[in-house]
Order: structure tokens, then sequence, then C-alpha cells
């Protein structure tokens, strides 16, 4: 019971603070950085802040980064923050939280809206991980600016084109490799190349198979599972709105 | 024995005309069929000669018989031309007893058409510097009748593979592949005609190889009018020493047959074959080919066209610039190919 009242607590003061008195934060447009815990460098946050208005400009899509002592690991993320944007009039929203709890420490992504379709658990997941070196050391600001560029990034892109034929580097390695055979085929035969085979001299009226058997010796049986589709974003989420999200990782 | 060809109508020196396929007078424009030819002092020659003993590397000297300069060949030449007046010379000793050929395919390429068609190879090298296309350094062309063996051999062979049939399957969430092993036996009897080898040491077996397939259809009973005006060589390998290099090709060729016939499976591995290559038969025979001497960037290039069919083969000089250049537009083009069918499914126009 005291939990839960701690927890609305924490909801409460988290939107009077970005509604009303954002004594701790900074935002502009739609973004709204929160940084109750003190760990982001104040220095870098015009950057992190003009990265979310990036994605404001671009996606008309929200950041919120929100960083708190109070909050652990063992706080419902999901049913704060989705009664946060049931309160808020842009319901495409990018959520990164940050909970400093002493000894429960954790961090998570959530997708709402336009966000939920574009950031899918395995990218909302994606995000965390390469977040979380920048975490484990410390180096708060850095993984926040790492969030938000990821996010800007996977904003303009699909899911779907996240098969790695859509990849630049593998399109470049393909097409690379598609400009050099050939050349290489053209350079290699340029001397001539051989025409003949092993039909050419072959005397069909005098060839012949003399024997032959095909005898079946055993079958073999192997079962895999059918592979997942794994870009799907539906994610849990409970009061209504249903977000993607990475699961929240310890650091 | 020197022979030469003279034309009964003004006692010119005759050549053979690939066009015609007949000697020919440039004197006179006279012209003589070859086929039924009188070569009865050559055949005369030839039992008389066949008699008597003679090692294939001896070195004779001749004399020829219009201005009486001696002819300057090497001890393979079989026919040339008179390096003081220019008169075409076919050396009848050394294309009698065994190193008589048996058949010859004519030239069907005249020289100019073969420099003509050469030119326009150069030009079509697609990785070729534009320096080497327009040099038009031919330093020489020269119609020599190559000797090659041509065999007949039987190949057999025995074949084990391990051959399977995949077929897939959905059960509800589980894909199922089941796989049935097939032990398959093949055993084959084959008969190849006419492979050709060359059986020159002047001349590189790889280019030789390129040259093929000649047209047999238009071989012809060997007579030595057909080497008048050219370049003839006679060989410097017997068909017993040259066989090896038959055997391997043959033997490649009985496995691509066994293969072919393994059919319906989804893999097949030969595990365990036994291959044999047997000369049936094999004759000595004369391939027309012009060699190209070409003259670039302080290097000699080595061409050979088939004298019958105009293909050439030999390693030209490749643009370093040009290569990586199309290699490079290549690239460029493709991959904006595919970043615009990227771009046109949601995505972004690079990273």
């Amino acid at each position: 019971m005291v939990k839960k009242l701690l927890k609305y607590n924490i909801f409460l003061v988290f939107v009077l603070f970005i509604i009303y008195i954002p004594v701790h934060s900074t935002a502009s447009a739609e973004t709204i950085i929160q940084d109750d815990a003190g760990i982001l460098s104040p220095n870098k946050e015009p950057e992190i802040q003009s990265l979310c208005d990036k994605i404001y400009k671009e996606y008309n899509t929200s950041v919120y980064i929100w960083t708190d002592n109070s909050i652990s690991g063992s706080d419902d993320f999901g049913s704060i923050m989705e009664q946060f944007v049931a309160s808020h009039s842009n319901k495409d929203v990018i959520i990164l939280m940050v909970g400093m709890y002493p000894g429960d420490r954790i961090y998570e992504i959530q997708g709402y809206g336009t966000a939920q379709e574009m950031l899918t658990n395995k990218r909302c997941s994606k995000i965390l991980d390469y977040m979380h070196s920048d975490m484990a050391d410390g180096n708060y600001s850095d993984a926040v600016k790492t969030f938000c560029q990821k996010a800007y990034k996977y904003m303009g892109k699909p899911p779907k084109l996240d098969n790695i034929i859509f990849s630049p580097l593998f399109q470049l390695i393909i097409c690379l490799v598609a400009g050099i055979v050939p050349v290489s085929v053209i350079a290699y035969n340029s001397g001539g190349r051989t025409t003949t085979n092993s039909n050419t001299y072959l005397d069909k009226n005098n060839s012949r198979v003399i024997g032959s058997f095909d005898r079946y010796t055993h079958t073999t049986v192997t079962r895999t599972p059918k592979p997942k589709n794994n870009t799907s974003s539906s994610a849990g989420g409970g009061g209504g709105s249903s977000h993607s999200s990475g699961g929240g990782r310890s650091f | 024995m020197v022979i030469q060809y003279k034309c009964p109508g003004c006692g010119a020196d005759m050549v053979f005309n690939s066009q015609t396929g007949r000697l020919h007078c440039d004197s006179c424009g006279h012209d003589e069929e070859i086929e039924g030819y009188n070569t009865e002092d050559f055949q005369e020659f030839e039992e008389h000669f066949h008699s008597s003993t003679f090692e294939g590397d001896e070195v004779n000297q001749y004399q020829c018989n219009n201005c009486g300069a001696i002819l300057l060949t090497d001890k393979d030449t079989t026919a040339t031309t008179c390096s003081f007046c220019g008169a075409p010379v076919i050396l009848g000793d050394r294309l009698s007893g065994a190193l008589a050929p048996s058949k010859v395919i004519p030239f069907s390429i005249s020289k100019s058409e073969a420099e003509s068609a050469f030119k326009k190879w150069c030009h079509h090298g697609f990785l070729m510097p534009r320096s080497f296309k327009q040099a038009d350094r031919i330093k020489s062309l020269t119609g020599i009748y190559v000797p090659f063996w041509l065999y007949d051999v039987q190949g057999q062979g025995e074949a084990i593979a391990h051959c399977t049939r995949i077929h897939t399957h959905d059960e509800g969430d589980t894909i199922v592949t089941k796989t049935n092993h097939f032990d398959v036996y093949r055993k084959v009897d084959l008969r190849y005609n006419n492979i050709p080898a060359d059986a020159s040491e002047k001349m590189p077996d790889d280019l030789m190889d390129k040259l093929e397939p000649f047209d047999y259809s238009n071989m012809k009973i060997f007579n030595t009018p057909y080497l008048a005006g050219f370049i003839s060589e006679k060989y410097n390998y017997t068909d017993r020493e040259m066989f090896p290099r038959i055997q391997q090709r043959v033997t490649r060729y009985i496995d691509n047959y066994v293969s072919s016939t393994i059919m319906g499976y989804s893999t097949k591995n030969i595990i365990n074959h036994d291959y044999h290559a047997r000369q049936i038969n094999a004759e000595y025979v004369l391939f027309p080919v012009w060699m190209v001497y070409y003259d670039y960037d302080h290097s000699e290039y080595t061409f050979a066209m088939n004298g019958q069919t105009g293909k050439i083969a030999g390693k030209p000089p490749l643009s370093t610039s040009k290569a990586v250049g199309s290699a490079a537009a290549i690239t460029l083009l493709l991959f904006i190919i595919c970043r615009i069918i990227t771009v046109l499914m949601g995505g972004p126009v690079l990273w």
C-alpha cells in the first residue's frame, strides 16, 4: 500500500513539475528533460535538448527524459507512464526513465503512439544495449545522447527495414562484390575463354551407362521451431494504452 | 627435298589461297585445285625416303630452287619462305614417313582478314588500355600450321555417390525436414573422338587449348600444297608422350558425364570413383593458326588466332584504372538503386 502511494506520488510530482513548475527541467517544443536525480551534465543538456527537438520537429514525437532517485526496478513503469501520456496532449511519445534508487538502479525506454510502431520492443532493447556501457560507467549524459541519436535514427526507418538487406553497409558490400566480380571475370577471360566442354568430343552413339543402381538406405528427420517474427510492436501495458518497451535494464 | 609449286601458265610460285581453297598464282591469277593434285613426285620421293634412315631431329641444309640461297630453317620447320627471294618452300623430307600428317585443316582466314579481325578484337577489349587499342603496332602476323595429335579415347568409369532427397513440411510451430538417403552407383563406357592436343613445344598449351574448337567437317586429307605460303612445324612430342594431357582431360570429362547421369536428388556427393582413359587411336594433323606479335610499352605480346574460325587467345595488357573505374561505377550504380528501393520502402537515404 505504502509503495503504491509512493508510486502515485512520484507520478504526481513528475506531472506537476513538467506542467507547472519545471524547476530542475529544461524544455523546448515538446521535449522535456526532467533530471531529478541530477545525473546529467548541465553543459551537455543543450545538445541532448536539440537532438530531442529534432525528433519532435521531424516526426512530431515528444521525447521525455526523466531521472529520479526514488524510482527502482520494482516500480511499475508501464502504468506510471501510461497515465502520464494519457494526461498529455501529444500521444506520440518516447520516454526514457532512469531510476537511481540505491541498490536497484534501472533504466527503460517506452514508445507510445507513432513511437510504439517505430520503436519496437526489439529496437528499444537494442537502444538499451547501446546505452549500457555508458550507464554502467556513470557516463549518463553520453548514454542519453546515444539514446537520442538511436531514437532519431529508428524513427526515420520503418522496423521492416531492420532486415540486414536494407543496411547501407551490407548493401555497399554486396554492390562492391557485384562490381568487382564481373570486372574480374572480364579480366580473367580477356585472354580468351575455353569454349569446349565434356560434350564437345563425346561420341554420343557409342557412349552409355552400362551399370547403375539407386538404393534407398535410410531416412533422417529433423524438427526445428518456426522462426518468430520479432518486428511486432505490441507490448505490455495496462490502463487502456499499449506501448512498446525495451523491458528495462539494471545497471 | 624442297618442294615448290610453279604456275603451269607463267612459271611463278603459287601459294595456297584461303578464300578459294586452291593454289593461286599471284602473277597471272591462275588457280589449281589441290584435291587430286599431282603429287607423284612427292610420293615417289616419300617411298624412296621412307626406306632410308632418318632421324627426326637431324638438321639438313636446304637450298631454294628459285635463287639457290640456303634456306634458314630450324629443325622443326616443315614449310617456310625463302628469306632471300620470298618463294614459298616445303621441306618434303620432314613431312614423310612417321612425320607425315594424315590430315590438315586449311586456312580459311587470309592474312588481311586476320589483321582486321585482330584490330577489331583489340578495339572491343573492354579493359585494355586506350593507348594499346590505338597503338596499331602489329610487329608480325604469321600463318603457321601447328602440329596436333587428334585422339580417339575410350573412357570407362565407376562411381559411388551418396545422394539425398529432402522434403520439408510444417507441423504446427515446427518445420519438419525429412531426408531420404541413397547409395547411388554408376558405371559408364564412353567414347571421345578427335580430342586435339598440340604437339609443338614452341606453342603454349593453354593458348592452343583456347583456340578450340576446330571445325572437323572441313578437315582434308593432307597434301603439301596446303602449306604453300605458310610456315609449318613438325611435332616435337609423339602421341604417347602427349597422352597424359589427354588422359587428365578425359578423366574430367568422365566425371562430368557420371555426375550428369545422377539426377533427381537434392544433394549428390561422389565419394568414390575409378576412371580410366585408354587411347584407341591418334592421328597427326596440322591446324591453321595465325600468330600475332604485338609491340606495346616496351614489351612484346603474343596472340594466337584460329586460322579457321577466327577465335583469338592471348593475354592483352589490362588497364588498372579502367578495371577499378568500371568496378566502382557498377558498385555505385547498384548502390544507388539499392538505396532508392530502401527510400521507396520508407527508409533513410543513407544512415
